[in-house]
Parts: structure tokens; sequence; C-alpha cells
């Protein structure tokens, strides 16, 4: 009798998985519209910072090359 | 026999080019690349963590920061990298004057960390400590890691000040302590609109 009812139990628990959780702060939070949201845009954020501050000293470099003169006092005899 | 076609020669009168960026700006960039990504990461840890909250934010029973009175000390930061940028300009052209325009965002700056720690002391009397929730834990963390910047900032803008004063001053070494000072400035409004609000 007592293995029916926990085959049984078992077989409820397993109708809902949703109340499952395997992350421990994933869907902590009361809103979880605005903790996906704030995953969401702190991943762009972090992904996209680096590459935004290397391109734009690149860009600056570039420019100033454009802007200066040559780096080397080049003289080519004919 | 065939005369060989050579290159035209090509004289070389410095052989060692002048850098794009002087090595201290360099140095300085890449370690404010480091620091951005310190920031940028408190800042999102910060930013889930208040999204997550089940409890609300600022969690009940802790006191609201005091955004009002912290734009006061956030228009002196800004006004202090506005000054250190005027010395800068300065520097060449009228080396007292770039000296006296130094001083002034130096007081601006120190203003800044003095009012910060008056804060500091009335948000403890209220119960707002790196103990007594997230939200404390993360406000002392990283506006206090911000306040350790502003303090080195200050210290290397003092001793640029101090060698500005005997003429002693570079102005590549001036333009990277300026250019973390910018940093220190830039980053603050950031802090401000995210941890303050």
């Amino acid at each position: 009798m007592r293995s029916i009812l926990a085959s049984v139990l078992s077989g409820l628990l397993l109708l809902a998985p949703e109340l499952a959780r395997a992350c421990a702060v994933c869907g902590a939070g009361a809103d979880e519209d605005q903790s996906r949201t704030a995953y969401l845009l702190t991943t762009v954020v972090l992904s996209a910072l680096p590459l935004a501050m290397l391109g734009g000293v690149l860009l600056w470099l570039r420019r100033q090359q454009r802007k200066g003169t040559d780096l080397f006092v080049d003289r080519t005899e004919p | 026999m065939t005369p060989r076609r050579t290159a035209p020669l090509r004289v070389v009168a410095n052989p060692r080019p002048t850098p794009l960026v002087p090595n201290a700006v360099l140095g300085m960039l890449i370690f404010i690349f480091t620091e951005a990504m310190l920031f940028a990461g408190l800042i999102s840890a910060h930013t889930i963590a208040r999204a997550s909250s089940v409890v609300g934010w600022p969690p009940p029973g802790q006191p609201r920061l005091p955004f009002e009175e912290t734009a006061l000390n956030t228009a002196a930061l800004l006004l202090s990298g506005v000054a250190v940028f005027a010395a800068q300009r300065l520097l060449l052209r009228n080396r007292p004057r770039a000296f006296q325009t130094l001083a002034l965002g130096i007081a601006l700056g120190a203003f800044f960390v003095g009012f910060q720690g008056v804060e500091w002391v009335g948000l403890i009397r209220e119960g707002l400590t790196l103990t007594s929730s997230v939200h404390g834990a993360f406000f002392y963390l990283i506006v206090g890691i911000h306040a350790l910047h502003a303090v080195g900032a200050l210290a290397a803008l003092g001793w640029a000040g101090l060698r500005l004063r005997r003429g002693l001053m570079p102005a590549n070494s001036f333009a990277a302590v300026a250019l973390f000072w910018y940093f220190v400035v830039g980053v603050w409004p950031v802090i401000y609109l995210r941890v303050y609000t």
C-alpha cells in the first residue's frame, strides 16, 4: 500500500515540472520578466563594452595617424 | 651582362618613429580598460540583484539613498573634471595658470570624497551597513571602490601638481594622470544613476 502511494505521488510530481528550479538564482524574483531583461541587458553590456573600448581607441589612433605627418622623415632619391 | 635593377635608396632621417600615443597614455588606457570592466561587472551584478529582489528595492527597513544631496556632489565631481581638462590645455601655454586650475580641480575632487564620507556616516547611523542587506553590500562595495579610485587619482593629481609647480611635469605624464581622473569622473554618473535611483 505504501509503495503504491509513493508511486502515485511520484507520478503526480512528474506532472508538475514547472515547480522545479534548476538554477539557484534564475526566477528568484517576483517579476521574472524584469529579471530576464536584467540578465539580457547586462550580457549585452558586458559583451559589447570591451569591443567598443578597443574599437574606439583603434579609431582614435587611425584618426591621429591620418592627421599627423609621416612617422618617418622619408626622402627617396630618384 | 644585364644590369641589375635595384630598389631606390631610402634614407631614413629618424630611425625611431614617434609613437602615435605616448607610452604613459597607452599604459593608462590599458589600465582604464580593466577598471572599466571591473565597474561594469559590479554594476551588472547590482542590476541583476535588484531585478531579482523578491522584497522590493531598497529592502524593507533599509534607508533610501540620498539621491538629491548626491546630485550636488556629482556636480562638484563633473566640475572637477572640467577644471583638470582646462589645466591640461593650459599646461604648455601658461604654467602658473595651469597649476591654479589644477588646484581647483583637486579641491573639488577632495570635496566629493569628503562629502561621500559624511554621507556614509549618515547612512550607517540610519542602519545601512555592509551586512544589513544586499542593498547595503552593493552600495558600499561599488561606491567604496569608486572612492578608492578617486583617492588614488587625487594623490596622482597632487603629485602632478607639485611637479608642475616646479616645472618638472612632462605633458605626456600629465595626460596619463588626467586620463585616470577623467575615468573616475566619467564612471560616476553611471554609478549614480544605477545605484542611487
